[in-house]
């Protein structure tokens, strides 16, 4: 969907372009916040050295100029063929985030080999849909920066994984070998009401860069998330169908997660 | 019914996640953050979303999962503050130099010669918005091969017409232009980093069936593909 042409002079009567987009389960219309819409309002009466003076204030600062309101100023450049300007915000907003990409991208468990393509793969996607200034693609980018950077940065992520773990499948049968270690039944009764408590998980955190990569993940997504460990229901999330491992791997890593935590604990 | 032709049209994975992300914002709201409570209403709303979007079932769980992995996982601790500091600078550089190549798309696209010479596979679809995993996907290839091609790893006798004209017609370019860049010389990973005494050396060029054939992140489906270009050719 297009945004509807823009007014001549809507800039100069601090006039600020609607959002088109729209929720796809309301179908309202999405809608920048008040702070937002005052903030686009003040920079829109600044001049350009003006404005990047005020960019200049940090997120602890009352006057910090939100990302939303950066969004909407780097494609309204663009419109009025301000490129260089343009370029200039963009790069403030690459700035305030890049320490965010890098540290998700490590923390994904991306390794090194795939580090570049996938820092590539956000930073193009951000942009891309940033510039394109004839869509309505980057409508949410102006409604919550925050949700919008979580769903590029870790969608990317996600399908990168999802491409890791095929091809380390494919190379690999370590996870069905592990199938005849002794499985724990018990498992399969936890309820969530059985996942962490606030205590425990703040407790545990801690310990959890003790355990391997692939011990962590399981160990999370069971007890911090409370997600079953299979599921015959397609709407039920399970850990085994996104490792695409077997149930009884899950329980095995589990296993091995909880007694590396156990003499985590008696050594405490 | 809506006259909104976005509301008649089912939303793909990415706008279910985008309001997913809205509604458990808004779910959350009162609830204390690292809680069993919170997890346990965020994935009551997972499980709804999942059912009320099948189509996008499997995208959600991808999803959570990542958010989940990324929110628990420690962080890297060996590097200093100094290199902290110089990735996240090459990052903007990185990214300024994509703005630059986007914005000169959007600038002169007449002014692009088809037959001018090519900067590269990936910095090419990067120009003209398309992810490695997108012109990977359009072009019947893998990431990992397509990185191959882009770093000239893949010996240029064997690439099939077919996978010129793809590239050729997904980057907008010629096919001369994509032929003359695949012929150069070979290129190191550009993350490589070397401390032997000795000068690296370059493994030697692969044939591209070859490569079809021990690409083990290629399915099967897409290797008969390339099988029958190859039996036909």
């Amino acid at each position: 969907m297009r945004p509807p042409p823009r007014r001549p002079g809507a800039e100069t009567d601090r006039n600020i372009r609607s959002l088109t987009r729209r929720a796809h389960d309301t179908g309202a219309p999405y809608e920048r916040s008040p702070e937002v819409e005052a903030q686009l309002r003040h920079a829109l009466s600044l001049d350009e050295a003006e404005l990047m003076e005020a960019l200049r204030h940090d997120y602890r600062s009352d006057a910090h100029v939100k990302d939303e309101a950066l969004c909407y100023l780097i494609r309204e450049r663009l419109r009025d063929g301000l490129h260089e300007s343009a370029c200039a915000l963009a790069e403030i907003l690459l700035r305030r985030h890049a320490g965010t990409i890098k540290r998700r991208i490590e923390r994904g468990g991306i390794d090194r080999q795939h580090y570049e393509d996938c820092e590539a793969d956000m930073r193009t996607r951000l942009l891309t849909e940033l510039f394109d200034a004839d869509s309505d693609r980057s409508d949410f980018a102006q409604v919550r920066f925050g949700l919008y950077f979580d769903k590029l940065t870790k969608g990317v992520i996600s399908r990168f994984r999802k491409s890791l773990q095929h091809e380390q499948h494919a190379a690999s049968t370590i996870y069905t070998q592990d199938d005849d270690a002794e499985e724990i039944d018990l498992l399969d009764t936890l309820a969530d009401e059985h996942a962490l408590s606030a205590e425990e998980r703040a407790l545990m955190r801690e310990a959890l860069s003790l355990l391997p990569k692939d011990l962590r993940e399981v160990y999370t997504l069971r007890y911090f998330d409370g997600w079953q460990v299979e599921s015959s229901s397609a709407s039920e999330p399970s850990i085994s169908r996104y490792m695409g491992v077997t149930s009884r791997t899950v329980r095995n890593r589990l296993r091995d997660a909880e007694a590396i935590l156990k003499r985590w604990r008696e050594g405490k | 019914m809506s006259d909104d032709p976005q509301a008649e049209t089912p939303p793909n994975a990415d706008e279910v996640i985008e309001t997913y992300l809205l509604r458990r914002e808004e779910a959350l709201r009162d609830t204390p953050g690292d809680t069993p409570e919170a997890a346990r209403a965020a994935r009551a709303l997972l499980s709804e979303f999942m059912r009320r979007y099948p189509n996008a079932a499997a995208a959600l769980e991808d999803f959570a999962a990542t958010e989940s992995i990324i929110e628990n996982s420690p962080g890297a601790e060996d590097a200093t503050e100094d290199e902290r500091r110089a990735e996240e600078e090459a990052i903007v550089r990185r990214g300024m130099e994509t703005a630059a190549r986007l914005l000169a798309t959007r600038l002169a696209p007449q002014q692009t010669e088809a037959t001018a010479p090519l900067a590269g596979l990936r910095k090419e679809a990067e120009a003209r918005g398309l992810t490695v995993q997108s012109l990977a996907s359009a072009i019947r290839l893998t990431v990992p091969l397509l990185v191959k091609l882009d770093r000239r790893l893949i010996r240029f006798a064997s690439i099939p017409r077919q996978a010129l004209e793809r590239i050729a017609a997904e980057l907008g370019r010629s096919i001369e232009a994509v032929a003359a860049y695949l012929q150069g010389d070979p290129q190191f990973a550009s993350q490589a980093s070397f401390r032997a005494d000795a000068a690296p050396r370059m493994p030697d060029r692969q044939d591209f069936f070859e490569a079809v054939e021990t690409d083990l992140t290629m399915s099967e489906e897409l290797k008969d593909e390339w099988r029958k270009i190859k039996s036909d050719g």
